[in-house]
């Protein structure tokens, strides 16, 4: 064996495995929110809400991030979206990364929503 | 609004030259943005975004103002955001589903969901908004030091580092910090896991300075921002000043310019030293000492030489102008000059400077008075105090809970 070899092997299999936790984490979270399960819910709002609410804070046209009641706004659009995935079983159908579909439905959902927030629009 | 001109005008320029994203490319770079300012990006789609946006100079513009847009910690606070007690439990909320669900579901339709060409009118439209509103605000507004008094390096990864008790050697994987109370300097071999932008945080009456990858030397002021990465990666040095005061000794690197982003305009410097005056978001003062430096702002450009300062303004444009280097960079020793300041303003610059919270009593004729004059952070306030009084017969008084008073 190669001088070194060793720690590399060891630098090797820790990427390996890192890169393989972060896929396996969101594919695993996937497959449970698709049977329903409420934790893996509460899991992926926990995991993912700031960044849908920085999603919705550059999504909502006029939005005024200094604003606390604009972003109270942003806030409720991010808690109903999750509630309105659970309730319409909206995860049961995914065939894209997790990430993906949260980020596409979402500003979806920004936009339908868009009309009916009286302080933004 | 001039943040979101400047941008479509770049937008039209990369476009009759380069060949552009796809939509599909650039919804998917603007996912990736907002995952990187949560923090949750990962290795492997960072670097495909820090790949990608260089292509793009419209959305790298985009990520610029966004990174501005959200880096102010008094908008959107996103530590205080990561807090359960901030959100609804959405658990309360939801109930079990009934073992025999077979209704119809909503399905999700990629590619209906959004009208082509609407994300980054979208992204700008939200920031721009966002200068607009903040333009409102008059700077003596800000008299109250801000809360948090530690001097801290704030990682792409929302950790906070606080940077000024002791002398220490602080190791984040690979890349070691040092940090001797007065400056933080870094090695960063290999920064495999503290990649992107970090941003040095130096609240009000404190000062301090970083030595970055490249050797370069920033001053900060009190109550300044910049980001910065550990490494320069690729065909130039990119750092940005969020706001307040910098004094830049740049590194020579001919090769890979180091250009310096402040929210009004960009700089580009080849070799040189020079001082950045952001305090006033409308306002940016370039002043240069020695080299030769570029400004950009607006659609306007200029080269600026030594003793002279660039001046932009929102509504003025850019100018140049001599400047006085005794008033303009004395703040490294610790002293404030003002010029015919109004004490409302002086009031602000105290807190920033001093920490120290002044005011005006209701009544006071220091309400409409200017001053012209110095405080020097290393001498006894009484000094400032006497010199008003002589200067424009307005006295001043501590009262207990150690607030300032202009009578």
């Amino acid at each position: 064996m190669l001088p070194g070899q060793a720690y590399r092997d060891f630098i090797h299999q820790q990427t390996q495995s890192m890169k393989s936790t972060v896929i396996q984490n969101d594919k695993q979270l996937l497959r449970k929110l698709k049977t329903g399960d409420p934790n893996a819910l509460n899991h992926a709002y926990k995991q993912y809400r700031v960044w849908l609410l920085i999603v919705a804070a550059t999504s909502i046209p006029d939005i005024d991030v200094a604003n606390e009641e604009h972003i109270a706004k942003a806030k409720s659009l991010v808690e109903d979206f999750f509630i309105k995935c659970w309730e319409q079983r909206l995860f049961k159908d995914v065939n894209v990364p997790l990430r993906t579909f949260l980020f596409r439905a979402f500003t979806a959902h920004c936009k339908k929503q868009e009309a009916s927030i009286p302080a933004i629009s | 609004m001039y943040p979101m001109s400047l941008v479509h005008d770049n937008h039209r320029n990369s476009s009759a030259v380069k060949a552009k994203l796809s939509q599909q490319e650039k919804e998917h770079i603007w996912q990736l943005m907002c995952e990187n300012m949560a923090g949750i990006i990962s290795p492997k789609d960072l670097r495909y975004l820090e790949a990608q946006l260089p292509k793009d100079e419209y959305m790298r513009e985009a990520f610029q103002t966004l990174a501005f847009a959200l880096g102010d910690e008094e908008n959107l606070n996103l530590d205080r955001l990561q807090h359960d007690d901030e959100w609804k439990d959405i658990f309360q909320d939801i109930k079990p589903h009934p073992e025999e669900h077979t209704a119809t579901l909503t399905h999700f339709r990629p590619g209906k969901w959004m009208a082509a060409a609407a994300i980054a009118g979208l992204i700008l439209s939200g920031a721009g908004y966002y200068y607009f509103s903040k333009e409102k605000i008059p700077q003596t507004a800000k008299t109250a030091a801000p809360a948090n008094k530690e001097i801290r390096l704030k990682l792409a990864d929302q950790r906070n580092i606080p940077l000024q008790q002791q002398p220490s050697l602080i190791s984040l994987g690979n890349v070691q910090l040092y940090n001797d109370q007065q400056s933080l300097s870094f090695d960063a071999k290999d920064e495999f896991n503290v990649r992107g932008q970090h941003t040095l945080i130096v609240p009000a009456a404190k000062d301090y300075k970083v030595v970055l990858a490249d050797g370069t030397e920033i001053w900060l002021n009190a109550d300044s921002r910049l980001q910065f990465p550990f490494s320069f990666s690729g065909s130039a040095r990119e750092i940005t000043l969020l706001s307040g005061e910098a004094y830049v000794k740049a590194a020579p690197d001919p090769s890979r310019p180091l250009i310096i982003h402040t929210p009004q305009s960009t700089i580009q410097v080849l070799g040189t030293e020079f001082n950045i005056n952001a305090y006033d978001r409308n306002t940016l003062k370039v002043s240069l000492v020695s080299g030769a430096v570029k400004m950009s702002a607006g659609h306007d450009a200029t080269v600026i030489k030594p003793g002279m300062e660039a001046v932009y303004t929102d509504k003025k444009d850019l100018i140049t102008r001599p400047f006085d280097p005794g008033k303009v960079l004395s703040w490294r020793d610790g002293k404030q000059f003002f010029v015919q300041t109004p004490i409302t303003e002086i009031c602000a610059i105290l807190a920033r400077h001093l920490g120290i919270t002044a005011v005006i009593d209701s009544g006071s004729p220091a309400q409409t008075k200017h001053f012209s004059g110095v405080v020097d952070k290393h001498k006894p306030i009484q000094e400032f105090m006497e010199d008003v009084k002589s200067a424009v017969n307005v006295d001043s008084y501590f009262d207990k809970n150690g607030v300032l008073h202009f009578r």
